[in-house]
């Protein structure tokens, strides 16, 4: 029996974390599953489209660099903040940069940073990690 | 995730209307679709992103690529979108000022 290419979810305590061939046909899956978890923590919804926008472009952007493997999306919900974690493997020599137009790796980080402006990206050996905190005042409690 | 590409003739401008959620995925379709325009030589495009619900930077290297096919051309490349998050987007990138822009395509063609 095939193994499922993608939906591999693991929740340990706070962290709920979505793992994705790095190929473009699943960054929506991401979106959605992000869009989800944010929704049910009571995320306003123009909150829930900057969160959906820069997941979707820290995906996009490992698999321009040509990461081959799995990307891995994390969402730890802490009060009053969700904190994202974006992780894939080093870009390998095997992987094809896909061909795309000149400024838009430069575009995909100036979004990120827009909305979320203490992204980080750390391209240490081996593994590129995207991380960035969604700042929120949840509705529970409220 | 579906990206619907149609096509059509307005006050001399072909109207590019897309809906959908424009991404790495599936913005090579919108790609193909601006090129087969000016391919089949028609300069002056407007692309319809009303009821686009989502757009990544893959969407605005598409279409900084066609607005400067377009105008390479002779021709333009005129861009509609609503408030939300498209809006925010070009907001951010500073594109909005780089391509005409309007509300609705009647305004885009001079037809109203």
């Amino acid at each position: 029996m095939a193994q499922r290419a993608t939906d591999r979810i693991d929740a340990v305590g706070s962290t709920t974390a979505l793992a994705i061939p790095a190929d473009p046909a699943y960054v929506g899956t991401v979106r959605y599953f992000a869009a989800t978890i944010a929704r049910h923590e009571g995320l306003p919804e123009e909150l829930i489209d900057d969160l959906r926008l820069a997941v979707s472009e820290a995906c996009a952007e490992a698999i321009d660099a040509g990461v081959t493997g799995s990307i891995r999306v994390a969402l730890s919900l802490e009060p009053e903040r969700i904190d994202v974690e974006v992780t894939s493997g080093s870009a390998q020599s095997e992987g094809e940069p896909l061909a795309r137009e000149a400024l838009v790796p430069i575009y995909r980080m100036q979004l990120i940073r827009a909305l979320f402006p203490d992204a980080k990206t750390d391209p240490g050996h081996g593994v590129r990690v995207v991380r960035f905190t969604v700042p929120h005042a949840s509705s529970r409690g409220a | 995730m579906d990206l619907v590409l149609g096509s059509r003739n307005e006050n001399g401008w072909a109207v590019l209307e897309v809906q959908g959620e424009v991404d790495l995925y599936t913005s090579p379709q919108l790609r193909e679709a601006i090129v087969r325009l000016t391919e089949e030589e028609e300069n002056r495009i407007v692309v319809d992103l009303y009821n686009v619900s989502f757009m990544d930077s893959s969407g605005l290297g598409v279409l900084v690529a066609g607005l400067k096919r377009a105008r390479e051309r002779g021709g333009e490349l005129a861009l509609v979108f609503g408030e939300g998050s498209v809006q925010k987007v070009f907001g951010i990138t500073g594109l909005d000022k780089i391509f005409p822009t309007y509300r609705s395509v009647g305004e885009a063609t001079g037809g109203t």
